[in-house]
């Protein structure tokens, strides 16, 4: 399936496999527009037991946006990697707006029902991961990719050992390691 | 924290984890010696990693994507339209998203239905959507959600319903199938609105328990009567059919899949027989609290509807009376005649059981039984080859060419070329079908001054040439040699020479080309010719302009003096696709802002841009007509690209085509009438030859891809994967007898790669299991389907010619076993799993992290198992491929190369490998191929011949292991060679001429006397729209 922008998002992507940063700028702005809009379609799936597989959404802009005839597998694992980045940032911007509005900052005249996405405690834990992660960030980057790659990007082991040129084996072990970092570093606040 | 005491506890974190956790703390102290704080530290690490689990472990992308969506909803709060304010979001519908609002004039709450915007700028829809509504603001009954307004606003067109509070019925159902009299009053009151709304000639289209709003008072409101019909105006993505409604163009569907009735599946005209039998199966659902026609799939549930006769809703509900048995089956006939003919004698059924059940005394007394679990969608799979080709059949009659495309259900899109477009004047006619091989395919098309000749770019291999072709009439002619990177024919204003841009050698520059062919002359060099793309050669045949980095440029061909003649910065928004007006006074690009594409105007004479289009979908390709105010695009906003037509001020925006096609170009012909298209499709079946006459016979002939062919031991049966279309996740596994023309059946999906046991009693297949991969077994009658292993390595096929990268697994020669390769527990290795079962053992010694080890190849007498050691990541400059031995308790390195390599065959004796080296170039480059024979032992390796111009994935040992088989591409055509193992002249078996067929999955016959392969074309497909204003 040829989207308007495949041939594009397919040439950014390789060229940023290349080792090309510019590239992964103007790759975002296209990730996250097709995230945006396949996001609207399933939020308007009817059917009621209908619930989104972890990276069903992010597998089908991928599809959607890449020439997989072009991308192998590990292309396709680096643009998830992109996709976590995403995720992350989308996520944390709404967490920190809901704890903002429970403290009193929202004046806003109606209440919409976004306030439901986030419960107050997901908000919390989110922030404080986020707030744990760049601190990991500061003195382990690998092991906070690996954290964002997962948590974020829906990634399996498998998979983030791909985007980060890593063994499964090792992914896990890194990934438990990190647990048990930002577990502690949660806890703590 | 400083990285380096960082880096230590890390190190000693891993290592105490290593440990039992009781012998961890003597560990540490040994290991921290007299370091107090570091010991600590590690400790308390321990102590969260054993702690409970937490958050971390559950991604969260549905989280994400929720936040996403409601980030565009949340714009509307607080807003007004016309009188109505909007209060919060109520749910999404199939039409749009419904809003509570407040109507300021009558002091009430009220539910407003917005329209998507595609559908609102298109002025056709909405006449449409205003008469349906109206019509359907008519009725005015109880049962029927009243619509109080139909109207629009700032270009988005809204419903203004009655507000209801309730739950839907589908909410209902969800809590727990309902009781026998409250179901019996929901289906009377449901009767009554049908009864009601038939009365007036309006259909619903889309009963179904999402679409039934119970009261708190047991009042039943049917929503969006007559709406559906609308509701198709707005064409949904395939990806989106399959769990929501099925939206379509007139004439086709409309309405939602589980619900559906047989005619409706069919794209048949509808009457009130449809909503009886979509009401059947909502009846069916409330008591039962089951659909009658279930899948996994959409095509299950339409298959079932077609086909299936559904359990009786009393077997899943003991307690069921006989009568409403009879009841619903009569709703759920098939044939329509023999159906409830109208909803007065249904509710006068309804009534009547209804008045029973008040006398009897123990309805309801039967105690549940558990029901039987149904297995309907597993008994279906078998009808899906036929319903497919049913499907096919019934959606040609719209004349429009019906390939499939895309990933997923897409043979689904069939559906959505209608049998008669809106437009009933609009004609389609293909007017090119270019073939094209692993290039691009045509990625645009310009039409001449006089609007007679067409000319695009095309090739293949990284190469280029120019094509012209009449519109009407005439085979396509290629002017340019096609030996570089020949791009971008661009008309000259008297229509005799085309522009474009090419570097020809070393040369780069904008060249010209008589438009009948002929030697290219240098117009103009141009450094950086990447960034360029031309965009027109002016009226006076002076000035070219040119786009590059976002924006367009004037170059006066004679001075070669360059202006800007737009300022957008390098950074922010990307600006292409510029297009001037015939008065070249104004121009029209695309213009990608938060990775949307949109249609801008401005004037070249300064003045601001405006947008023309664009809201959250993607806009693009702009083309002038004539009148210089019209503007013809392509958009995704109906999921695929299609055709639209924008009045300047972009206020009204009308669908021009509404096929199946997903178009990638356009341009307008110069006198308005025509709008010339291109789209892409590919193809591919499977094919065999006689060894000896080369001859070729075709076993399959089907749309999509037939791929991966495999001969059972017999010879009698060929095993093959089949998809509509390009992705791995639809791929089905399907066999079919050599010598007969009966149809392929289609045993089981999804499933890749499928091989034949050596005994030709079993086949393996990989199938792709959350984003993982299986080896697993069925029999081949479709029987005893079961897992061997799990996480398997798997990497996807090469670019066209489709082959797969490697072999990822293989079985034993006394099939006991099958080999694989996985990165399961550590680095990649080898591993074998018993084809029993069970015995998953891995058997090569690889510790280094940055190998994959692939193409597990059994020697002869099973006692080794050769593979290729590949370094990881594309893009490693120092990459030595190897050829490993592993077995008899033992990894050595027995070959290497600077270059990929690939495994052949062992030789019969088995004391030698054949192996193919190739070139250091994309797999689906042909290239040269060296042969080399590598001892398994010691000695020196030593070449058996060079394969000029062959694809390195595509060669194949003879079971005797005397012939080598491999596709070539030579004098620009792929053909199956024959080269004897022992070296000596190849011999060309196939007689292809074509260039646009690529040979691929060569497979050979057990007897040595055939080989099986698929034959694929990719193509572009130009078309030429007429009529469409």
């Amino acid at each position: 399936m040829t989207t308007p922008s495949s041939q594009e998002v397919t040439r950014l992507l390789l060229a940023w496999r290349n080792g090309d940063q510019e590239a992964l700028e103007r790759l975002t702005p296209l990730v996250y527009g097709e995230l945006r809009r396949m996001a609207h379609r399933f939020m308007r799936r009817e059917r009621p037991d209908h619930t989104l597989q972890t990276s069903a959404l992010v597998n089908e802009a991928f599809l959607r946006l890449i020439d997989y005839r072009q991308v192998d597998w590990q292309g396709r694992a680096h643009f998830f990697g992109i996709a976590a980045q995403m995720m992350r940032q989308i996520l944390i911007d709404h967490a920190r707006s809901h704890a903002r509005a429970k403290r009193g900052g929202g004046l806003r005249q109606v209440s919409f029902e976004e306030t439901a996405i986030v419960s107050d405690q997901r908000a919390d834990e989110l922030i404080a991961l986020d707030d744990a992660l760049t601190a990991l960030a500061a003195f382990d980057l690998s092991k906070s990719r690996i954290v964002e790659l997962r948590f974020f990007g829906g990634l399996t082991n498998e998979e983030v050992g791909e985007v980060m040129g890593m063994s499964l084996r090792t992914i896990e072990r890194e990934w438990r390691k990190a647990k048990a970092w930002l577990r502690r570093a949660i806890s703590k606040e | 924290m400083n990285p380096e005491r960082w880096r230590q506890i890390d190190q000693l974190l891993e290592a105490a984890l290593d440990r039992k956790p009781e012998e961890r703390a003597a560990f540490l102290a040994v290991a921290c010696a007299d370091d107090e704080s570091l010991r600590l530290e590690v400790e308390s690490l321990l102590r969260s990693d054993e702690a409970a689990e937490s958050f971390i472990e559950e991604p969260v992308v549905a989280l994400a994507a929720d936040v996403i969506a409601e980030r565009q909803v949340q714009a509307l709060a607080g807003r007004r339209i016309s009188h109505y304010k909007i209060l919060s979001r109520l749910g999404s519908g199939g039409m749009g998203e419904v809003y509570l609002a407040e109507d300021l004039k009558l002091a009430r709450k009220v539910a407003i239905k917005l329209l998507p915007p595609p559908m609102t700028a298109d002025e056709q829809a909405r006449k449409r959507l205003l008469r349906e509504a109206r019509a359907a603001a008519a009725l005015d009954h109880p049962n029927i959600c009243t619509i109080h307004e139909v109207g629009d606003e700032a270009g988005r067109s809204f419903i203004v319903m009655q507000y209801i509070e309730g739950e839907t019925l589908a909410a209902r159902i969800k809590r727990g199938r309902l009781e026998l009299s409250e179901a019996l009053a929901i289906a009377i009151q449901m009767a009554e609105a049908l009864q009601e709304a038939h009365q007036h000639g309006i259909i619903h289209r889309d009963i179904k328990p999402q679409n039934l709003m119970l009261t708190a008072r047991g009042q039943v409101k049917v929503l969006d009567f007559g709406l559906a019909k609308v509701a198709r105006e707005r064409v949904e993505g395939p990806e989106e059919a399959d769990t929501s409604s099925l939206m379509s163009t007139p004439g086709a569907i409309v309405g939602t899949a589980p619900y559906m009735s047989p005619e409706q599946v069919r794209g048949e005209r509808l009457d009130v027989r449809s909503d009886i039998f979509s009401f059947g199966t909502t009846l069916y659902e409330m008591v039962s609290g089951r659909r009658p026609f279930e899948g996994d799939t959409t095509s299950d549930v339409i298959a079932a509807i077609l086909r299936s006769e559904p359990p009786t809703a009393g077997q899943f509900r003991p307690d069921l009376p006989p009568a409403m048995e009879r009841i619903i089956s009569q709703m759920l006939t098939k044939d329509r005649s023999a159906r409830y003919q109208s909803a007065a004698d249904l509710r006068a059924d309804l009534q009547r059981l209804q008045r029973k059940m008040d006398v009897a005394t123990d309805l309801t007394s039967a105690s549940e039984t558990t029901a039987r679990r149904r297995t309907t969608g597993e008994a279906l799979r078998h009808l899906l080859p036929p319903l497919r080709r049913f499907l096919r059949r019934i959606a040609v009659p719209g004349g429009l060419l019906v390939i499939v495309s895309g990933a997923g259900l897409a043979w689904w899109n069939a559906y959505r070329t209608p049998p008669g477009t809106p437009r009933s004047e609009l004609r389609i006619s293909q007017i090119a079908s270019v073939k094209f091989g692993a290039g691009p395919g045509i990625p645009w098309v310009n039409s001449s001054p006089e609007g007679k000749l067409i000319a695009w770019h095309a090739g293949a291999n990284g190469k280029s040439g120019i094509w012209v072709k009449q519109i009407v009439g005439g085979e396509p002619k290629q002017i340019t040699d096609g030996k570089w990177v020949d791009r971008d024919p661009t008309w000259a204003p008297d229509g005799q020479l085309l522009a474009f841009i090419s570097d020809r050698g070393g040369t780069p520059g904008i060249w010209s080309v008589p438009y009948m062919g002929g030697a290219p002359t240098l117009l103009r060099e141009v450094s950086d010719l990447d960034s360029k793309n031309l965009v027109a050669w002016s009226q006076d045949g002076q000035t070219i302009y040119y786009e590059a980095k976002n924006n367009l440029y004037a170059m006066r061909l004679a001075s070669g003096q360059t202006t800007h003649l737009t300022q957008f910065s390098s950074e922010g928004a990307q600006v292409f696709h510029y297009t001037l007006s015939p008065g070249e006074d104004q121009i029209t690009y695309t213009k990608m802002i938060n990775g949307k594409w949109r249609v801008e105007v401005a004037t070249l004479r300064g003045g601001a841009a405006r947008q023309i289009t664009g809201a959250g979908w993607n806009d693009r390709s702009p083309k002038w007509l004539p009148d210089g105010r019209r503007l013809a695009f392509l958009s995704d906003r109906s999921g695929l690209n299609q055709v639209y037509v924008a009045q300047p001020d972009g206020a009204r925006l009308e669908q021009i085509t509404f096929g199946s096609d997903n178009y990638s170009d356009l341009d307008v012909s110069s006198d308005g009438k025509r709008i010339i298209t291109v789209a892409e499709k590919e193809n591919a079946n499977i094919f065999s030859c006689d060894v000896r006459t080369g001859a070729e016979v075709g076993h399959t002939s089907d749309f999509g891809l037939q791929l991966f062919p495999d001969l059972s031991p017999d010879g009698e049966r060929i095993a093959f994967q089949s998809s509509d279309s390009g992705g791995d996740e639809n791929t089905s596994l399907s066999i079919k007898p050599v010598a007969t023309e009966s149809q392929a059946a289609q045993l089981l999906s999804p499933a890749l790669d499928p091989r034949w046991s050596p005994d030709g009693k079993t086949l393996a297949f990989l199938r792709r299991s959350a984003d993982r991969y299986e080896i697993r077994k069925v029999s081949p009658d479709g029987k005893n389907e079961s897992l061997l292993a799990t996480d398997v390595w798997f990497t996807s096929r090469t670019g066209v010619p489709y082959n797969w990268k490697a072999d990822f697994y293989n079985w034993s020669p006394d099939g006991a076993k099958i080999a694989y390769c996985s990165g399961k527990s550590g680095q990649h290795n080898l591993w074998t799993v018993a084809s029993g079962g069970g015995s998953d053992t891995m058997i090569s010694r690889n510790a280094d992290e940055k190998l994959w080890i692939a193409s597990p190849l059994w020697a002869p007498d099973g006692s080794r198992i050769a593979c290729i050691a590949e370094p990881k990541g594309p893009y490693a400059s120092e990459k030595v491929w190897g050829v490993w031995l592993v077995g008899q308790g033992m990894t050595k390195t027995v070959f290497q190369n600077g270059g990929p390599l690939r495994l052949i065959g062992w030789s019969a004796s088995g004391r030698e490998l054949i192996v193919a080296a190739g070139e250091r170039k994309p797999p689906t480059y042909a290239q040269n191929v060296t042969l080399i024979r590598v001892p398994a032992e010691a000695g020196a390796a030593q070449t058996i011949a060079r394969l000029p111009a062959a694809y390195l994935h595509n060669i194949r040992i003879s079971y005797d292991r005397l012939s080598v088989a491999f596709v070539s591409r030579q004098d620009g055509t792929d053909n199956i060679r024959l080269i004897p193992v022992s070296g000596g002249p190849t011999r060309k078996l196939t007689r292809n001429s074509d260039p646009t067929i690529f040979y691929s999955g060569l497979k050979w016959s057990p007897n040595g006397r055939m080989l099986f392969y698929s034959r694929q074309s990719n193509w572009s497909v130009v078309s030429m729209i007429e009529n469409f204003k």
